[in-house]
């Protein structure tokens, strides 16, 4: 059927396509395949934090904490695996704080005491605060061999941060389309009040829901730090807005309802593209911003309006 | 001022909506200085000649004459220009300012350094407050009034900026029995003022009290104006109810084992001792108004509301819900009344919106079975005569009669032994209705019992079995056989005549 959403898809399209054209005539090793196993590497992290942010807002909620919670938990990861000399342990510690503060979001925003704006945004401040009071603010060099594990694996040829984000979207569709947690995410989303009439637990999903986020999160961190192969206090800054806009760039909607993960990676590639190009056209680093939030604008501007 | 200038006249004016014909050639005049009161039930088309008065809505045909200017439409600018004012309760006032503000909010007087003349505004507004005998001062803030001196703030608001036609819709809906006469001496004033009064009301006596003349909608028919020395509260009713109903078409079959008993309920303040059981293959149709509990009824039923006393028994056990999830678990299925925003996910496919109740019906190995979920909302779909290109089709595209069924086959699909149904026909056209009446009565053959809320007369003497009426959450009357009642008679029950 004819919509808006298809434009907008459609348009966002066009705008990958204007975009690979233009840099690649002016710069060719823009379409090598060194830069491109390159970009997707680059674009794993925001994929797979943007993944777990298009469910969030398809079930009518948000988490701005996402960042700090990057930060926190590859921070809490590192830490362990330097005072243990266990990456699994490391690992482990990683994810069950990604996951705890993921579900402690949840239950804060399930009392429903006010918007998941203002709940996330003040866990934000508090998570990036107890990374920088933790870690004194210095850095953890060394991640015990995660570095090896992912950060510089290949598989098939493929970068293994790419693997692991295409996994989880393909995982992810599944959940949103067979599993009923999925379906339950957008029928809040869509009409609450209808949804708890049916007999939908709101609460309970909301918080497995927010959980399953932070599960999100957790991948997030360990492959960062993985990469990085280190652990900084700050590391996370800035993904919360960057995943809030690869979601909505590819069509999921800030009220709820609505919206698919492929989408999404539509906007995460018109994200990472755009970085990516910027450098090899050898603008400066600077106009960044300026590019980025000009196309965030106008991606959303061209969508349908409810 | 000519005493019998017409103010506003109304000519022929009618209106749809997709499906449902809201006013059908309607016709009325409102002279400087009466009282004209609107009378119908729920649906009677009301409220949607009021809002074409005041230019929510664009009529499709007729037009609309204010002193010698005649229009086809109006907007609410063009309505307000012409001295057309709507009181509502409070929405028009801003809370956190003064009376005075109020009033001249927008026109307020100037100094001549262009700043606001407080002083100015203060006595202004206190002269308006006195000539009308009002007890309000112009510092109060707005927040703290009572609803009664909102009302009135509201009025002289509108009165400031030069309304000739007052529009009046329940203006006392909330008022005490001192501060609806109070408030009928400020309408007596404006009258001797020369303004026309449009008021509509369901309280009868007010309206008899109050007003000169009467006009009387019946499903969006004009019925008639009448004098008020012409009518009494009998002949009035029977106006409004109308009496050349055929009921022979509904079939009522005596009535099945008991499955549902409730023992002296009250909850609160509005309901009180509630006796009642509801059988198997019946439809018991409750009559109220909005304020008789009705409402609340069928939500504690359903699990939304606590009862603070009294014993609710299902099929012999006891009953007591705490949540909606307890309810649907013993088989009660509750469809609101408001179901674009209660009952429908409409962003949702009509498949995903029938099966959300009962997912656990289509899962295989805890996964979604889209393929099953699509045949048995076909299914249902068919059974039910939804018109739909497809079930995938969100459900915001479908019209008002077949979103009503989708409820339906939602419910069906969570195998709902006890519906809890509210208003199940509003907004939905004539044949739509008669289709869902059917529906209901076919439903119920299949060993379900159906509790109906609905202040629609006519449906409740149709596929009622039993019918009671409930005012200010006390039973007041229970019909056992509603197929020799008459429409006339159940009015008169609820209206307390």
């Amino acid at each position: 059927m004819f919509s808006f959403a298809t434009i907008g898809r459609n348009i966002l399209v066009l705008v990958l396509l204007v975009i690979i054209i233009f840099t690649g005539i002016i710069n060719p090793r823009f379409l090598s395949l060194q830069n491109i196993l390159n970009i997707l590497q680059q674009i794993s992290v925001l994929g797979i934090v943007s993944i777990g942010m298009t469910i969030l807002l398809i079930s009518g909620g948000l988490d701005l904490s996402v960042g700090s919670l990057i930060s926190l938990s590859a921070y809490v990861g590192g830490l362990t695996i330097v005072q243990t000399q266990s990456l699994g342990l490391g690992i482990l510690a990683l994810f069950a704080c990604a996951v705890f503060f993921g579900f402690l979001n949840g239950v804060l925003a399930a009392t429903e005491r006010a918007h998941p704006f203002i709940i996330t945004l003040g866990t934000m401040t508090f998570l990036q605060g107890v990374a920088v009071v933790i870690s004194r603010g210095s850095p953890i060099n060394g991640m015990g061999g995660l570095y090896e594990l992912i950060g510089i694996r290949d598989i098939f040829g493929l970068p293994a941060p790419a693997i692991i984000f295409i996994g989880l979207l393909i995982l992810s569709h599944f959940f949103l389309r067979n599993i009923p947690l999925g379906r339950y995410a957008f029928a809040i989303g869509g009409n609450q009040e209808a949804s708890r009439l049916s007999g939908i637990r709101i609460s309970r999903m909301k918080i497995a829901l927010y959980a399953l986020n932070g599960l999100f999160v957790g991948v997030a961190a360990l492959v960062l730090s993985s990469i990085l192969d280190s652990a900084l206090p700050t590391m996370g800054t800035g993904y919360e807005l960057r995943s809030v806009a690869a979601a909505v760039i590819g069509g999921t909607p800030l009220f709820g309802g609505r919206g698919n993960v492929f989408g999404t990676l539509g906007g995460v590639f018109l994200l990472g593209l755009v970085s990516n190009s910027i450098n090899l056209l050898g603008i400066s680093a600077n106009f960044q911003g300026v590019v980025l939030g000009a196309i965030m604008v106008a991606a959303v501007m061209f969508q349908k309006s409810q | 001022m000519d005493e019998n200038q017409p103010l506003l006249k109304i000519i022929n004016v009618s209106k749809s909506f997709p499906g449902v014909r809201a006013l059908d050639k309607v016709n009325m005049t409102l002279i400087a200085g009466e009282v004209h009161a609107l009378v119908g039930e729920n649906g009677a088309g009301k409220s949607t000649l009021v809002k074409i008065i005041s230019g929510a809505y664009t009529p499709d045909e007729g037009s609309i004459d204010i002193e010698d200017r005649s229009f086809r439409s109006l907007n609410p600018y063009q309505a307000r220009l012409n001295g057309i004012a709507t009181v509502y309760q409070e929405q028009q006032l801003v809370p956190w300012l003064s009376v005075a503000e109020n009033i001249f909010l927008g026109m307020e007087p100037r100094t001549r350094w262009g700043s606001i003349d407080f002083s100015a505004m203060k006595e202004e507004a206190e002269e308006r407050i006195h000539s009308y005998g009002l007890s309000i001062q112009p510092t109060d803030i707005v927040a703290a009034l009572s609803v009664a001196a909102r009302q009135e703030v509201a009025i002289l608001k509108v009165l400031a900026r030069q309304a000739k036609v007052l529009l009046l819709d329940e203006p006392t809906a909330s008022l005490t029995g001192s501060q609806v006469d109070f408030l009928f001496h400020l309408i007596h004033q404006l009258q001797q003022q020369g303004i026309g009064i449009l008021y509509i009301s369901h309280y009868l006596d007010e309206v008899l009290e109050i007003s000169q003349r009467i006009t009387v909608l019946r499903n969006g028919q004009y019925v008639g104006t009448f004098q008020k020395g012409d009518l009494t509260k009998e002949t009035l009713i029977e106006k409004m109810a109308g009496h050349k109903l055929d009921f022979s078409a509904a079939i009522k079959k005596p009535v099945g084992k008991k499955v549902l008993e409730l023992k002296e309920i009250s909850c609160n303040n509005v309901l009180q001792n509630v006796n009642l059981s509801l059988h198997e293959e019946e439809i018991l149709g409750i009559l109220g108004g909005n304020d008789s509990g009705c409402h609340e009824l069928i939500r504690l039923l359903a699990g939304l509301l606590p009862f603070s006393q009294g014993k609710m028994f299902l099929k012999g056990e006891p009953y007591s819900p705490t949540c909606i999830y307890d309810a649907l678990e013993k088989g009660l299925f509750f469809i609101p009344e408001n179901m674009r925003k209660e009952g429908l996910i409409l962003p949702l496919s009509l498949a995903k919106n029938i099966t959300l109740s009962n997912l656990k019906e289509i899962l295989t190995q805890g996964m979604i079975h889209l393929k099953k979920e699509g045949d048995q909302a076909q299914s249902l779909v068919k059974a039910l005569k939804i018109v739909t290109p497809s079930v995938k089709t969100e459900v915001q595209y479908l019209s008002g009669g077949n979103q009503r069924k989708v409820l339906f086959a939602k419910a069906l699909f969570a195998n709902a032994q006890i519906w809890l149904l509210e208003e199940p026909t509003q907004g939905v056209d004539v044949e739509a209705r008669q289709e869902i009446h059917r529906l209901l009565i076919d439903i119920k053959s299949k060993q379900k019992s159906i509790l109906l809320v609905s202040s629609d007369l006519e449906e409740l003497i149709t596929i009622a079995d039993r019918i009671i009426i409930l005012r200010r959450g006390q039973i007041v009357e229970e019909i056992a056989d509603s197929s020799s009642t008459s429409p006339k008679e159940l009015l008169q029950a609820m209206l307390g005549g």
